[in-house]
C-alpha cells in the first residue's frame, strides 16, 4: 500500500509511525513527506543540501558541493534544517546564476545559431543524428530522440524520421530558418 | 570533419591559421566566387561579404561569409558526406 503525503510546507512525521504499521503489499512505497518551494521548483525536504540542489536543471553534484561550501553549509544538514536567512542566501547565490528556464534558452539559442550559419554541427541537429562524430550505422538511439528538439518548435507536419528524410537533408522541416 | 576539432583549438600564441587569398578583395565587390581547397582556414573579418566555392573531397559548395561566421572554419560549411537515403531496391 503507497503511503503519499502532500501536505505543502508541514511535515507530517506522526504518520511515519503508520507507515510502519501497516503492512507494505507493494514493492515500492512512495512517503513524500514536505516539499520545498525554491525559485520555481519543488525540492524534497529530507535530503542533503548538495544532493537536494541538483534538482535544478544546470546544477550537478560539483556545483551544489561549491554552492554549500560557499555559505557554509554543513555537509550532511538537510534542507529542512535551515533557518530562512539561509535559504534566503541561497535563494541569492541560484538567482546569480544561469539555471532553469534560462539555461534551456542558452542552449536553444546556441543551437539556432549553429543551424542558421548553416554548420555541419547544426545541420546535424535538424536531421536529429548524433553531432560528435559517432557510428550511425548502429546505436544512435540517443541522438535519434533528443537531438534537434530545439528546432522543432513550428511543427505542422508529423516529424517522423520518414519525412525529414523525404523533405530534405538540410533543410529541417520545422525549422523556421530555411537556407 | 570532427566538431570537437573546434573546440580543443589552437595555441592563442600562434594565431589562427588562415589564407591569404590574392582575389579577396575583388570577390567581395564583385561577387565571384573563389575556389578554395582550403577547408581548414580560419574565417577572418577582412573575409566578411565574400563569397567561396570549398572543397568536400569532390565539389565545391558555395560559402557565403557572414559577420556570425568569424571564428570558424570554412570547412565546416562545407559538408563531405552524402546524406544517406533508403530506396527500397526492386531486384528480388
Amino acid at each position: 500500500m503507497d503511503v503519499i503525503l502532500f501536505r505543502y510546507g508541514q511535515p507530517a512525521r506522526f504518520l511515519l509511525q503508520f507507515a510502519t504499521i501497516i503492512p507494505l503489499y507493494s514493492s515500492y512505497s512512495l512517503l513524500i513527506t514536505s516539499m520545498l518551494h525554491l525559485l520555481g521548483v519543488n525540492l524534497p525536504d529530507q535530503k542533503v543540501v548538495s544532493v537536494a540542489l541538483t534538482y535544478f536543471y544546470g546544477i550537478g553534484p560539483l556545483t551544489a558541493r561549491k554552492i554549500c561550501s560557499r555559505l557554509s553549509f554543513h555537509k550532511e544538514c538537510k534542507l529542512s534544517e535551515l533557518t530562512e536567512g539561509q535559504l534566503n542566501q541561497l535563494s541569492g547565490v541560484l538567482s546569480e546564476m544561469t539555471i532553469e528556464n534560462d539555461l534551456k534558452r542558452q542552449v536553444a539559442a546556441n543551437v539556432q545559431h549553429l543551424r542558421q550559419i548553416g554548420t555541419y554541427v547544426g545541420k546535424r541537429h535538424a536531421m536529429g543524428l548524433p553531432v560528435h562524430g559517432q557510428r550511425t550505422r548502429g546505436n544512435s538511439v540517443t541522438a535519434k530522440k533528443l537531438n534537434g528538439k530545439m528546432l522543432r518548435k513550428y511543427s505542422t507536419v508529423a516529424d517522423t524520421a520518414f519525412t525529414r528524410q523525404a523533405m530534405g537533408m538540410f533543410q529541417s522541416p520545422l525549422s523556421k530558418h530555411q537556407n | 570533419m570532427l566538431p570537437s576539432l573546434v573546440a580543443c583549438s589552437r595555441s592563442v600564441w600562434k594565431g589562427p591559421y588562415f589564407v591569404h587569398f590574392a582575389n579577396l578583395k575583388e570577390s567581395i565587390a564583385s561577387g565571384t566566387p573563389i575556389k578554395t581547397m582550403a577547408r581548414a582556414c580560419t574565417i577572418m573579418p577582412h573575409m566578411i561579404g565574400a563569397r567561396f566555392m570549398v572543397h568536400n573531397g569532390k565539389e565545391y559548395l558555395p560559402v557565403r561569409v557572414t559577420e556570425e561566421m568569424i571564428g570558424r572554419k570554412l570547412g565546416e560549411f562545407s559538408h563531405t558526406r552524402k546524406a544517406f537515403t533508403y530506396r527500397l531496391t526492386k531486384n528480388k
